[in-house]
């Protein structure tokens, strides 16, 4: 569950982009000027808790690959697994493991969701 | 190419003479609209007295590969019209070759349909109290409407919804073991469809129009198609569609029993409850590939909007929806 795209380097350049040519309609510029106010937010939030995230998710791929009995424990494989349904009666568990790893990456980009 | 004031101008009044047996004039037009999936205009007319009119066409640009064209959309419109679903009456369908595209001319209805104001604001408390049984009774009409005039309309089931939009997650490179995860519980229990319906497709906040009173308008029919009725109870229910009510599963609004009840009520029809559950997890996992596909739209520089950008961090908001609907479809059966 690696943090989705754009990456932060792509909304670093979306918003660039963007301030090299803002809307000229002030009302328009004003709504975009909302969104960069909610991006800088959640670019600062994955700088501070982007590490954290990663680590967690690495574990997760270990604890899964090694709850499915996979030789492998990289992403693609895990992925895979789900996608077939070849999870057995381990699908409790699995939530169990990934769901608080969902918690974390709504943390980064979006805190509310939740509340 | 964009369709212009003056093509509409110049192309519509003959279409609308032809439909209505009257002369028109349009004096007005102004684009609402240039949306992803349609670009949409006001019209000023005068026909045999003053009109207010919309028109909408094909915007041709983005396509999910789900949405039948304009024409049928029109047409599955109508016919949920005739079957008492509150829509607006579709005066007249551009076939394409009249040369502003795809689209069809209808009448401006009344009524709010922004979320936020719906939500809170007291004017519309009689018509959120009423919200279950006005949305069950349009959507009994939907479904009982007669199928036989929209052989053109896709039957879209579980199975083939799932596959068309896993495939659609994986042409966007991401591994996000959550996307895998549903689709494969997804494809293991997907239901048969007995006998296909019209299902609107798209049934939720945001496509109401609501007066102080009533639903007086069902909108943006342009995912409509032949399917399980219980996909648009499903649809509804979707996290993303409560607006941060999370507590009122139907539209933000109510509880799921008064909408099954309802729906009841208004159909004779038994709701398979599970069904409707999995129909939501089904939703859930939509509405995230079409974060995807709308983040990737700027990614791949076809739309080059910074809103599009954003869009793409909410997937980690239906991430960990479909956890929770999987959670629940979990407690659900060991309930059973």
């Amino acid at each position: 569950m690696p943090i989705n795209r754009p990456t932060a380097d792509e909304l670093t350049s979306a918003i660039r982009k963007y301030r090299n040519k803002p809307d000229p309609d002030a009302k328009v510029d004003g709504y975009y000027q909302k969104i960069i106010a909610h991006l800088d937010a959640l670019l600062e939030r994955e700088a501070l808790l982007g590490e954290a995230f990663a680590r967690g998710e690495r574990s997760r791929c270990i604890s899964t690959a090694a709850l499915l009995g996979l030789p492998e424990n990289d992403l693609e494989e895990i992925c895979r697994c789900f996608a077939e349904d070849d999870i057995s009666d381990m699908l409790p568990l699995i939530i169990e493991l990934w769901l608080p790893l969902a918690k974390e990456k709504l943390a980064i980009d979006s805190p509310r969701y939740r509340k | 190419m964009a369709v212009t004031a003056e093509q509409i101008h110049r192309i519509l009044p003959p279409l609308l003479e032809k439909a209505l047996g009257k002369p028109c004039v349009i004096k007005q037009c102004r684009r609402l609209t240039a949306g992803a999936s349609a670009d949409t205009w006001k019209l000023e007319a005068d026909c045999a007295g003053p009109r207010q009119w919309i028109l909408r066409l094909d915007a041709g640009a983005e396509d999910l590969g789900m949405a039948p064209g304009k024409r049928w959309e029109a047409l599955a419109q109508q016919e949920a019209g005739r079957s008492g679903c509150p829509v607006a009456q579709v005066v007249a369908i551009l076939s394409g070759d009249e040369g502003l595209g795809e689209g069809y001319v209808m009448t401006a209805l009344s009524g709010e349909s922004l979320p936020p104001v719906l939500l809170k604001d007291h004017a519309y408390e009689f018509a959120r109290a009423q919200f279950c049984h006005h949305a069950a009774a349009a959507l009994a009409a939907i479904h009982r409407a007669p199928t036989d005039k929209l052989k053109g309309l896709p039957t879209q089931d579980a199975l083939l919804q799932v596959e068309q939009l896993y495939a659609m997650h994986l042409s966007y490179g991401e591994q996000l073991p959550v996307f895998s995860l549903a689709y494969g519980w997804l494809k293991k229990h997907a239901p048969k469809i007995t006998k296909p319906v019209l299902v609107h497709g798209d049934f939720r906040l945001g496509n109401f129009l609501l007066t102080e009173n009533t639903l007086n308008g069902v909108l943006d029919w342009e995912l409509t198609h032949l399917g399980d009725p219980m996909e648009d109870l499903g649809w509804l229910c979707v996290n993303a569609w409560r607006f941060g009510r999370r507590d009122k599963p139907v539209a933000g609004i109510a509880s799921r029993r008064d909408l099954f009840m309802a729906y009841e009520k208004a159909t004779g029809q038994p709701v398979d409850p599970a069904r409707v559950r999995y129909w939501e997890l089904l939703g859930t996992f939509k509405w995230g590939v079409i974060c995807q596909y709308q983040a990737n739209s700027y990614l791949s520089g076809h739309v080059p909007s910074l809103e599009r950008a954003a869009i793409g961090r909410r997937v980690a908001e239906t991430e960990y929806d479909m956890l929770v609907c999987l959670q629940e479809q979990l407690e659900l059966s060991h309930a059973d």
